[in-house]
């Protein structure tokens, strides 16, 4: 599986890096047009504005060349190279979804850093970044931040094998490559019966783990406790930026990662005809 | 001797269509089979079966006794009729790819291959020609010492010149131990390599046997026989 994930890395970096090489020029602009002094002129709001969308355009095409690198194999002559090396489908697709994790790791972990020594190396002089950015982290909820960053990632890691999957699913129901575009369908289609599931089983189940205290609680307990309860993706983030997660609706995200897995590399490995 | 490949009841549908009807056939070790037949007649879905691109609707495949699957993969140097390399590769980054995912790969093998070939190790995968790629692949397919070389219509497209350099590298480089498939219908390029020759038809096989006999029996050279057996609905056989 290790070679064929120094094989996908090499199919993907110069894309990635571009990717990364833009996010960075990017931040780098922001700071040289909002100015030392914190004000931004009306070129630099546009500017802004305009990285914002960049940054999000700049994530959605780095998502979509990981989905489209998988659609390769499928719908193109490249399966001809991929399903004749003796390796499993599982192995395929470990090595993808391996491969897509780790790009998304490092553009998020380089971004974050590059932010910090560019408000290091571009701020005021008279302000100490250092201890700015240690206040911050004082100020900001910290851990909820970071256990919700997790559990993003986690949503984001189910979204790419549901898409995997869908494909899978198109390719071996419909041959003509023509309507290819069907998978899209179909993952709306599952993505929707997914999301009705796991709100069900949280009411079904409305149990959960406070992550500050590690205190299982019910509706009650949370109500009494006062907390407000967001529920995204079967995680929660209380008002006071406490952490709490519906424990039936974490197996179950982790539940169908494993079925959606397995059932992927079972359709790569045994139903689909290229 | 046992075969190489066996195949037992063998029938591929698509929905409605029929392409490989109930199909027995065995593939000797150490021969060159001819797999002859018109454009549709199944040929090319034998050969997707054979190297598990594509699953049977029933029946059984068994490739050195054992079913398709990473076992076989590993023993089957298959050359399929598409450009399936990475875009970004060079010709050098493919033959470290095959050594990397094949143990039978031969690097000195694949070198020497390319030097008949005329093809140089530092150009772009991109940039060569329908001739230049289809002589990479048989390259990188002939570098590996496989049991079993599958080669699906490996002179369809290309100029003469091609073919002969072609023909004459699949003669003097596929391991003497193996055994080779081909797929054809220009059996005339092809027809002196063939130790065994399958003449197949809407999924069906028509005709298989020993291309010499076959000669001496019918008193015609194989592509007269094709001729006879394709152009007359099989009421030359």
């Amino acid at each position: 599986m290790i070679k064929l994930m120094k094989y996908e890395i090499r199919e993907t970096h110069k894309f990635m890096t571009g990717i990364l090489v833009l996010v960075l020029l990017l931040i780098t602009g922001l700071h040289a047009a909002v100015g030392q002094d914190g004000s931004a002129s009306a070129f630099g709001s546009m500017f802004v504005l305009f990285s914002m969308l960049t940054f999000f355009g700049a994530g959605l095409a780095a998502f979509l060349y990981i989905v489209g690198s998988f659609k390769k194999e499928l719908y193109e002559d490249r399966g001809y190279l991929t399903f004749t090396l003796p390796v499993t489908g599982y192995q395929i697709l470990g090595a993808k979804l391996l491969v897509a994790v780790m790009w998304f790791i490092l553009i998020s972990f380089v971004t974050f850093f590059y932010l910090i020594f560019a408000a290091m190396a571009f701020g005021d002089p008279e302000i100490n970044t250092w201890e700015l950015i240690k206040g911050l982290f004082q100020l900001l909820p910290v851990k909820a931040l970071a256990v919700d960053g997790i559990f993003s990632f986690i949503s984001m890691i189910n979204i790419l094998i549901l898409i995997y999957f869908s494909m899978a699913v198109g390719r071996m129901t419909f041959r003509n490559k023509k309507i290819g575009g069907i998978w899209f369908i179909i993952f709306l289609v599952l993505a929707g019966l997914f999301s009705f599931g796991r709100t069900e089983i949280s009411e079904l189940l409305p149990y959960y783990l406070d992550l500050e205290t590690f205190r299982i609680l019910n509706l009650e307990g949370i109500a009494a406790s006062n907390l407000q309860v967001h529920l995204d993706s079967g995680f929660a983030l209380n008002v006071q930026s406490e952490e709490v997660v519906n424990i039936a609706s974490v197996f179950y995200t982790l539940i169908t990662f494993v079925i959606l897995f397995f059932g992927t590399g079972y359709l790569i490995e045994k139903k689909i005809d290229l | 001797m046992k075969p190489i490949v066996e195949i037992r009841n063998l029938t591929k549908k698509y929905g409605n269509k029929t392409a490989l009807d109930g199909l027995d056939l065995n593939i000797e070790k150490g021969k060159v089979t001819g797999i002859l037949g018109p454009n549709g007649s199944g040929k090319t879905t034998l050969i997707k079966i054979m190297t598990g691109l594509m699953r049977p609707t029933s029946g059984k495949v068994l490739i050195d006794g054992n079913e398709i699957g990473v076992q076989t993969k590993a023993v089957v140097s298959y050359l399929p009729d598409r450009n399936f390399l990475y875009k970004w590769m060079k010709i050098k980054d493919a033959g470290r790819f095959y050594r990397d995912f094949y143990a039978d790969f031969d690097m000195d093998k694949f070198t020497k291959l390319l030097q008949f070939m005329k093809l140089d190790p530092e150009m772009k995968i991109t940039s060569l020609s329908k001739g230049m790629q289809e002589k990479l692949n048989l390259s990188l397919v002939l570098a590996r010492n496989a049991k079993l070389y599958i080669f699906d219509e490996p002179i369809a497209g290309v100029d003469p010149v091609a073919r002969d350099q072609i023909l004459e590298a699949i003669i003097n480089n596929y391991h003497p131990d193996s055994s080779v498939i081909i797929t054809t219908h220009l059996v005339r390029d092809m027809e002196n390599i063939f130790d065994n020759v399958v003449f197949i038809q809407e999924g069906r096989i028509l005709l298989n046997g020993n291309a010499e006999t076959l000669r001496e029996e019918r008193g015609m050279q194989i592509e007269e026989l094709y001729k006879n057996i394709f152009t007359e609905g099989g009421s030359g056989l």
